[in-house]
């Protein structure tokens, strides 16, 4: 990835860890300390601002005022220790795109960072599901592992393999499935799920662990096995 | 009653019975003075002769009519009353005497030598006057008829009814300006109950002034102890608001210095248990700060549904994937996994930062106290109804029984703690709690399968009613 994030932030110990943690993900970042400095920039290089709220000269709500006045669309994310529900709903109507609590781990920023960016859909044009070395093909009703058809999935099977792709890495609840996925005329209870999908797991063959067991919860598709899960 | 409708009244009803009373008094006082004038005249006319005349032919007596129907055309009148006779034991001498009233009759036979009594005779009242002249004989007593002088009662109450009339306008004209200071005081009063920034007003100079005085320095005084309380107030708020965000900057970078140390120290190493240990301590640290900011403003509305709240509109599905992914980094070195499954979208109007508040606290309690190789889901899933709900489970030491329904109470620590660890107020679930009950939804704990606790958070409205 290769997008310029503008970081506005005044704390000096703070910003050097976010700019650290955005660079390590590979973005390029531009750390501004002061808002008034903030105020003057271009924002057209930028795919995303990460902006403090509380900054000296310019209170970052003002500064995002600012920006959406003239128009800028740049997603602005906001960095906010304030436990008012208000002061959160003013700067998203203030046109800001997401925000971020303090304290955060590094994991959660980038989250919601790379959430921002990659709004469009990952879905190709060709309508099929890409999950790894998976593709389903919704529509032609064709599962393929590396390119190779796999044979004589059922309906069922197919659709909860398609449904688990709509969101590759997340969970879906058993009930959700089963309310999705299995005829709701027969019958369909969590454990008959369980049984479909072992057997679309053995249909599979070594991406059949891609379909994984979420304890508590039902089932996710990933793209690769994790070393350590 | 008003003010001065009660003046008024009492005016009424002093004024008019004295009046009355007045005027009838001066009705005796003047029937008495014409009867003893009468009294006199006849004492002077049967003087010496004209009662040896009387006494030899009462029934003649006096000459009467024909001298009278003589003076009779003149105006007002005659000087001379109608005279007629009466023997000693009170028998008329003429059949055209007027008969005696019985109190006169009483009278004279008392031994009174003046009686009269107020008779009708003719149109118009007169007064039948009695004198005694002789102790015996046919004319012992001389009965003069005299009309009446006294006007008709109603005549003499006129000017005390007139002077009561105007003495009621003057009660109630002069009692207006009154009145109306009263009601202006009332009103100024009342607004400055309803927070209005009013000046008390102070008119004139007499009690009304004093009370007036009286209640705007009472005002004066406890709007100054009220905005010495407001301030106080402000500048805590203020103080929580800043010490909460000036803390939640070292403990962002204190958790990352924490998670870079840990992520460079050698596997199993005693560095890495420290760093873990601290990041845990630091992220227990900003969760309490949080919640104790939540509880003030909780605890700052009354503690009813839907106060202290402000809804908004938001996903709830993007909110809990936001809280999973803030617990993944402590979850993880915990050793415990975290999990978390949404329907895409799931919007609802709720109060965003209290929500998310609740359900970091228990997510954060289930990885508190799960254990190496746990883990912990959170399932949202829509409800028919267009609620939803939202699971919390762990496979932890789970709470006994009898505990279970006691989760969430506030400053309730499961006896467990034994088992569970011992840090902690509970303040975090009470939180949990209260937002729910705030918002009309439940809160309820159960026992997880086979072990593990299970909190269940549920909306029967759309929208998270």
């Amino acid at each position: 990835m290769s997008d310029r994030i503008l970081l506005v932030e005044d704390d000096a110990a703070l910003g050097k860890q976010v700019a650290e943690i955005l660079a390590r993900e590979g973005f390029g970042v531009t750390w501004l300390k002061d808002g008034d400095e903030a105020s003057r920039v271009d924002l057209a290089p930028f795919s995303l601002v990460v902006l403090d709220l509380m900054l000296p000269g310019t209170y970052g709500l003002d500064l995002l005022k600012r920006w959406r006045a003239k128009g800028t669309e740049v997603p602005v994310l906001v960095l906010s220790a304030r436990q008012d529900t208000s002061d959160k709903v003013r700067a998203l109507k203030l046109g800001a795109d997401d925000y971020v609590t303090k304290p955060f781990y590094p994991d959660e920023l980038v989250a919601r960072v790379v959430a921002r960016l990659r709004r469009p859909d990952i879905r190709r044009g060709d309508g099929a599901l890409r999950v790894g070395p998976l593709e389903v093909d919704v529509e032609g009703r064709v599962v393929r592992v590396d390119g190779v058809e796999v044979p004589e999935l059922t309906k069922v099977e197919l659709d909860i393999l398609a449904a688990l792709a709509k969101r590759p890495g997340s969970a879906f609840s058993r009930r959700a499935l089963v309310e999705s996925c299995l005829d709701p005329g027969k019958m369909g209870t969590e454990r008959t799920l369980d049984v479909h999908v072992s057997r679309l797991r053995k249909k599979l063959g070594d991406a059949g662990a891609l379909v994984q067991t979420v304890w508590g919860i039902g089932y996710k598709l990933v793209a690769e096995l994790a070393e350590g899960s | 009653m008003g003010l001065r409708l009660r003046l008024a009244v009492l005016l009424v009803v002093a004024v008019v019975p004295f009046a009355f009373a007045l005027a009838t008094l001066q009705g005796a006082f003047l029937r008495q003075s014409a009867a003893r004038a009468t009294g006199d005249a006849i004492a002077a006319r049967l003087d010496g002769v004209a009662h040896e005349r009387c006494e030899a032919a009462p029934e003649d007596w006096p000459m009467g009519d024909r001298f009278r129907r003589r003076r009779a055309p003149r105006r007002g009148p005659p000087r001379t009353p109608p005279l007629f006779a009466f023997d000693a034991s009170l028998r008329a001498a003429r059949p055209d005497a007027p008969p005696l009233p019985p109190s006169v009759r009483d009278a004279l036979a008392a031994g009174e030598e003046l009686a009269w009594s107020s008779v009708e005779h003719g149109p118009r009242p007169h007064l039948l006057v009695a004198r005694r002249v002789a102790d015996e004989g046919r004319c012992a007593v001389v009965v003069a008829l005299v009309p009446n002088e006294e006007r008709a009662l109603w005549l003499t109450l006129l000017p005390a009814l007139a002077v009561s009339l105007f003495a009621v306008l003057l009660v109630v004209f002069a009692a207006g300006p009154l009145v109306r200071r009263v009601r202006r005081l009332t009103a100024a009063v009342g607004r400055a109950r309803e927070g209005e920034d009013v000046v008390i007003p102070i008119e004139g100079r007499d009690e009304l002034t004093a009370l007036a005085r009286a209640l705007a320095e009472d005002r004066a005084a406890l709007a100054g102890k009220v905005a010495e309380l407001k301030r106080r107030d402000e500048a805590l708020t203020t103080f929580v608001a800043n010490t909460t965000h000036d803390v939640m900057i070292p403990l962002t970078v204190l958790q990352n210095h924490l998670l870079s140390i840990r992520q460079r120290s050698p596997d199993g190493s005693t560095e890495e248990e420290l760093a873990s240990h601290a990041l845990s301590e630091a992220h227990y640290l900003g969760s309490l700060l949080q919640n104790l900011s939540a509880a003030a403003k909780l605890d700052a509305a009354p503690g009813a549904e839907g106060m202290g709240i402000e809804r908004i509109e938001f996903d709830l599905a993007d909110l809990v994937g936001r809280v999973a992914t803030r617990h993944r980094t402590l979850a993880k070195q915990k050793g415990i996994a975290i999990e978390h499954a949404t329907p895409e979208r799931l919007m609802i109007e709720a109060d965003l930062t209290l929500v998310e508040r609740a359900l970091s606290n228990l997510v954060h309690n289930a990885i508190r106290y799960g254990e190496a190789g746990g883990h912990v889901a959170v399932v949202l899933e829509p409800r028919d109804d267009g609620g939803f709900t939202l699971e919390v489970l762990d496979d932890g030491p789970g709470v006994s029984a009898e505990d279970l329904p006691r989760l969430g109470e506030r400053r309730f620590r499961s006896a467990d703690a034994r088992t569970r660890q011992p840090s902690g107020t509970g303040l975090g679930l009470a939180i949990a709690r209260e937002v729910a009950e705030r918002h009309g939804w439940t809160l309820r704990f159960e026992a997880g399968e086979p072990r593990g606790l299970r909190a269940i958070l549920e909306s029967t409205a759309p929208l998270g009613g």
